[in-house]
């Protein structure tokens, strides 16, 4: 099973842990306390009644009647003291001598109400459905009779449930949103999970690329140094492994100095970003690739409109001179590249198209990844370290921009970086 | 004849180090720049020794081509940045001989060279120099064919100078490898048995003492 579902099984195994003794706990209390209140109110009856019996008690004329006058004597008095639900009982022969209940006395030996620390003393018996509260009293006078107290306590019994039904409902309720929330949390924080786990991977990606290209020219400088250190070599020789020593040198300085640039990117308050127009920027970038565009007889356009854009100019003249750059690789002598500038539907844009070689479409995904090459061996020729457009792309995420290439093999590549936020 | 050696690499400097580093070491050398051509190469060169392969190539790469030279039965020797154990076993796995990793060691990447054409049975038999033969099958030495008496280790020491011509080699790599790992002497014995060579096989000026680096044979 996956981590968060186990989590989430054992956050709501718990949950349910807790809330259902405390559910049962509570439940208890109030019966019992239900239970005891009613017990109290009718033993004080019981008691009320016991003790005006026992007042309006006179033995001496009941000792002179007759048994059919004692036995009307008895029930007049007792019905006249005591109230509803209530028995009088012989206490020898255990028989109901009155029965105010709709109940018929089977046997009370085994009700063993003798406790007489609790002056409530009950006990609750189920017949049928019903639920029944019997209390008994001794009485002293007249001696041998008890009575018993009949209540009906079902209302409570079902009062009861249905607090239990109540309470089952919420503890559902609770337990159900307590899931759901646990499982969003959970969810979320596996989702971020990932998500590191996926930028750790690239990052692991990324330093594996990164080893292979520094790899590579060290792996001549130092052959080439051994090289001339060991062997003998003839002047032309010597002078071959002296330009490509050199060469590869340059080659680790250019990395490295775009390495920086991406490190720079990651620490955000080196950016300065401030408001400058996009023409100035431009001309600036025009400038400088001037020189390399007539060396290879490129030709260089620019179209603007002029618009202001917040931006770290640094960042972004880097961006368009990487792009120009890729642009000069993939274009051959005659060609020409244009650079614009422009609004559309309210979102900046800047474009470089060329009408170079072009990208293959399935290698499109995959440019701006770092050190991917669509031409290795070429791209190097070329003086590429494979980095630009991944460059590219951090420096438009920086400016809430993104990149957007289009290429055809043969008529050219078109890449533009779009500003969708107003900026 | 000359060992006939195909580097097949894509970063043309380092093909052009291994290339000029294995013509004086004294092999024909015929470089591949990718894959494909790799292929083509390998249907020209009947007759390739042995070869030297990079993993990450355009169009082919290193793994896939493991089958053209299964195929030919020449020894591969693969020679790559990819410094991960599973590169490596699969490397090995697939039939290379052997696997180095950049950036790697010209004198080492030689022995290796060496040591697989002497186990596949493919190394040159006789190494010239001058007017001298070394046959490596009889253990004979002629100088203008006649038999010059070596003692055993003033042989190995000469057919190592041979095999490594052009190549300054170090005092202690030559009492490692010739004397071996174990032996407690001092690298003067060497310099002793650099002069008993020069003088019986007379290459006075071709043995040169490399200054603070040890000696060369040059032709």
């Amino acid at each position: 099973m996956k981590l968060w579902k186990r989590t989430v099984a054992l956050m709501l195994i718990t949950l349910l842990c807790s809330l259902i003794p405390v559910g049962v706990l509570s439940l208890y209390v109030t019966g019992k306390r239900s239970l005891n209140n009613a017990a109290e109110t009718y033993g004080r009856q019981l008691t009320n009644g016991k003790n005006l019996l026992e007042q309006f008690w006179d033995s001496s004329k009941y000792e002179q009647m007759s048994e059919t006058g004692k036995k009307s004597y008895l029930e007049f008095q007792f019905l006249r003291c005591c109230g509803e639900e209530m028995i009088l009982i012989n206490s020898e022969s255990k028989e109901a001598v009155v029965n105010r209940t709709n109940y018929n006395i089977v046997s009370i030996d085994n009700l063993d109400l003798s406790d007489k620390t609790d002056s409530y003393e009950y006990k609750i018996q189920k017949l049928n459905h019903k639920y029944l509260l019997l209390q008994q009293g001794l009485l002293t006078n007249p001696e041998g009779y008890e009575i018993l107290s009949v209540r009906d306590v079902t209302s409570m019994f079902t009062e009861l449930r249905q607090t239990a039904v109540w309470f089952l409902g919420i503890y559902l309720a609770v337990f159900c949103i307590a899931g759901l929330f646990i499982y969003l949390m959970m969810r979320r924080t596996v989702q971020q999970m990932e998500r590191l786990q996926e930028v750790a991977g690239k990052q692991e990606m990324l330093m594996g690329a990164l080893a292979h290209e520094m790899k590579t020219p060290l792996t001549s400088i130092i052959g080439y140094s051994d090289t001339l250190r060991h062997v003998k070599l003839n002047d032309e020789q010597k002078d071959r492994a002296l330009e490509h020593i050199s060469r590869e040198g340059k080659r680790l300085e250019k990395l490295s100095g775009k390495m920086l640039q991406m490190l720079g990117l990651h620490q955000n308050d080196s950016i300065k970003m401030e408001s400058h127009t996009i023409g100035e920027l431009l001309e600036r970038v025009t400038e400088l690739e001037a020189e390399q565009a007539t060396q290879r007889q490129i030709q260089l356009q620019t179209e603007y409109e002029d618009f202001f854009l917040k931006m770290d100019d640094e960042l972004m003249e880097s961006l368009l001179v990487n792009l120009i750059d890729n642009a000069f690789r993939a274009t051959e002598a005659g060609g020409h590249i244009t650079i614009k500038a422009y609004k559309e539907s309210r979102r900046k844009i800047l474009e470089v198209t060329d009408n170079g070689r072009g990208i293959p479409q399935e290698e499109l995904g995959k440019i701006t990844e770092a050190f991917y090459m669509v031409d290795k061996s070429r791209s190097r020729q070329e003086g590429g370290a494979g980095l630009g457009l991944a460059l590219c792309v951090k420096i438009a995420e920086v400016h809430g921009g993104r990149l957007d290439i289009t290429s055809q093999i043969g008529t050219g590549t078109k890449v533009r970086v779009i500003f969708d936020k107003k900026r | 004849m000359k060992n006939k050696i195909l580097v097949i690499e894509d970063d043309r400097a380092i093909s052009e180090l291994l290339c000029m580093n294995l013509t004086i070491a004294g092999y024909e050398t015929i470089a591949a720049y990718d894959g494909i051509e790799a292929q083509r190469l390998l249907l020209w060169n009947e007759d390739a020794d042995l070869a030297v392969v990079d993993i990450m190539l355009p169009g082919k790469d290193g793994f896939a081509l493991m089958e053209d030279f299964r195929a030919k039965n020449l020894p591969v020797i693969y020679l790559t940045a990819k410094d991960d154990v599973a590169s490596k076993v699969k490397g090995l796995k697939l039939g290379a001989e052997d696997y180095m990793v950049k950036p790697f060691e010209m004198l080492e990447l030689l022995v290796r060279i060496e040591k697989i054409l002497e186990r596949t049975g493919r190394a040159k038999r006789i190494l010239t120099i001058k007017n001298i033969q070394a046959d490596l099958q009889s253990h004979q030495v002629l100088k203008d064919g006649i038999p010059v008496n070596l003692k055993p280790l003033e042989y190995d020491l000469f057919i190592l100078l041979l095999q490594n011509k052009n190549i300054a080699l170090g005092r202690e790599e030559l009492l490692k490898r010739v004397w071996g790992e174990e032996y407690l002497g001092e690298s003067r014995t060497v310099d002793v048995h650099i002069g008993q060579l020069r003088k019986k096989l007379e290459l006075y000026n071709e043995i040169k003492t490399i200054p603070k680096l040890g000696y060369r044979l040059e032709d």
